[in-house]
């Protein structure tokens, strides 16, 4: 069943019909405030002539009274409408009964707040309903309210559903449903959150959680924001064209990127609404709980829609753009995701490097280095890798970029201080151990090997001439 | 009376009929099987390579560690505050 709004029987148009941007009550707000200074500007005083009726100090006060009244009238409606929390939307993880609520494991998972409000819609069953070959499961949740509704079920981010061990799944964010019977079952899409764990069998009970993982929590957030707040705006670029929904415009920004990603389709109301695509929040989940990079999603390509290799490393670099904006929009570091960034070479470079892969580290860190000249911690793992294959003047060189790059921590100098003392130039070794000293006062080895590359203190540097600033300060 | 043209053709045939069927046999044709990769995400941390006999011997300065691993869930990080609810649509 495709989620979305279902404006049944009940609909009330005229409370939300839109004015010029606004909601009526709004509208309506802003031409009463407006009125007496319009009133004012028409009907000036008969000892005044026009041109000096807005001299008048008071006069002044009308708009700043006029934009009051309007902030306060919009605040208002904003609490009652679409701005805060509705009393007809019941968000599902807050609604879950105390007997399905699994305990907390003290780390990834708490328990989640038992609802309160008897008014309200309460879930009283949860059941993994199926999950097809491509990992993309359907729940069944029984919900109750008393008396009818309609009432919206809301599917948020908050709750994490818990099978046998440990399969743990999320709904889809942002599924709308509108109950307005006494009792009813929906049918929520929901993904796995860990790759490699066995999904429960059909018809398995399930218990909910709520996730301590802010990484977690911040995708379904972001998925939710983008299918309900950014559609309002990217809905823009989407043609009907001859009943199929498509973006079509000459402009290529975020917006535009982030609607051609989307599946767009009408809802019961013949409202446009998009979808993010499944398999891009299935990986961006596997990317916080599993480290999915786009390899491990090529190989899930591979593995689970049983693709050639080539296809499967085309179909992993269109999945990884989607997944970069997701990962961007939930302020997650989507730089280590894919080769099409420096972040994502380095943390291949630190693999390889702790492997002892000191070829394939040398590799990565030079491609890092590639991608990003100014990534200071590329440049200095390049110096330590070299430095390990016996390159000593390379290293020292990939020292020296980094040490001139801004921020330099006192290990890069203390490790080009080194590299300089193995290459027998001491004095050189001594000013890099004084810099580091200087970065890092408590240094635990640059003091003894400063004491051991300048024993004369030769690279001691000289005290400012005090006679000539004694002078200028008299002067 | 078969001429030797025949003969040849009819051999061929043969020839062909006894390559397909004794195929399965050796391990040719049938359903292709795809080589699939395991997909291994993480392995347990390495220490990396050792330190040079000089760097033991402290003859030359112990050189310092790498650089860690950038995260993709920076250590910071505070989720985003979800949407707020929508309008229903209706009125009770």
């Amino acid at each position: 069943m495709p989620h979305g709004w279902n404006f049944g029987k009940s609909f009330d148009g005229a409370s939300t019909t839109a004015c010029g941007g606004m909601q009526v009550e709004q509208a309506a707000g802003l031409l009463f405030a407006m009125m007496p200074a319009m009133y004012t500007q028409a009907t000036p005083a008969p000892h005044t002539v026009v041109g000096s009726h807005w001299r008048r100090p008071y006069r002044y006060l009308l708009a700043p009274a006029a934009l009051a009244v309007v902030f306060l009238t919009g605040t208002a409606s904003a609490e009652t409408g679409t701005g805060g929390v509705n009393a007809l939307v019941d968000r599902l993880s807050g609604r879950i009964a105390p007997d399905l609520a699994a305990p907390s494991d003290g780390e990834a998972f708490r328990a989640l707040d038992a609802p309160g409000d008897g008014d309200r819609l309460t879930v009283k069953g949860i059941t993994l309903a199926r999950c097809d070959e491509r990992q993309r499961c359907t729940l069944k949740i029984d919900v109750a309210q008393p008396g009818t509704g309609p009432r919206l079920l809301l599917v948020d981010a908050g709750a994490v559903f818990r099978g046998p061990g440990g399969a743990d799944l999320v709904a889809v964010p942002n599924q709308r449903f509108v109950v307005e019977k006494s009792m009813a079952t929906l049918e929520v899409e929901a993904l796995p959150i860990w790759w490699k764990r066995p999904l429960p069998a059909e018809n398995t009970p399930l218990k909910a959680v709520g996730s301590n993982d802010p990484g977690l929590i911040a995708v379904l957030r972001s998925v939710q924001r983008i299918e309900s707040e950014d559609v309002a705006r990217l809905r823009r670029y989407v043609k009907d064209t001859g009943g199929t929904l498509s973006v079509e415009t000459f402009l290529d920004n975020e917006d535009v990127r982030a609607a051609r990603y989307m599946s767009w389709y009408r809802d019961a109301a013949g409202q446009v609404q998009g979808h993010y695509p499944r398999e891009a929040i299935l990986f961006a989940i596997y990317a916080v709980t599993s480290r999915f990079t786009i390899n491990e999603v090529a190989d899930w390509y591979r593995s689970v829609e049983k693709l050639d290799m080539n296809p499967a490393i085309a179909a992993a670099g269109e999945a990884a753009r989607k997944v970069e904006t997701l990962l961007e929009r939930a302020g997650l570091n989507y730089r280590v995701f894919s080769p099409n960034h420096a972040d994502y070479h380095l943390n291949r470079g630190v693999r390889a490097y702790r492997n002892g892969d000191l070829e394939a580290a040398e590799k990565a860190f030079q491609m890092a280095v590639g991608k990003q000249n100014t990534l200071l911690a590329a440049h200095y793992n390049l110096g330590i890798t070299l430095y390990r294959r016996g390159k000593y003047e390379d290293a020292e060189a990939a020292f020296q970029v980094a040490i001139g790059l801004p921020d330099a921590p006192a290990e890069a100098y203390y490790n080009r201080g080194a590299t300089l003392f193995r290459n027998g130039n001491k004095l050189g070794a001594a000013r890099m151990f004084r810099r580091a000293l200087e970065l890092n006062p408590r240094d635990p080895e640059a003091g003894p090997w400063l004491a051991k590359a300048d024993p004369e203190n030769k690279t001691r540097p000289a005290p400012p001439p005090a006679g000539k600033s004694g002078k200028k300060g008299k002067k | 009376m078969m001429t030797s043209t025949h003969a040849r053709a009819d051999a061929l045939l043969r020839f062909f009929a006894v390559l397909s069927l004794s195929a399965p046999a050796v391990g040719c044709g049938g359903p292709r099987e795809i080589a699939l990769k395991t997909i291994s995400t993480e392995s347990a941390p390495q220490p990396g390579p050792p330190a040079t006999q000089e760097e033991r011997d402290g003859t030359v300065p112990p050189l310092r560690g790498l650089a860690e691993l950038r995260l993709l869930v920076p250590p910071e990080l505070v989720p985003p505050e979800p949407p707020a609810d929508p309008d229903p649509g209706f009125r009770e």
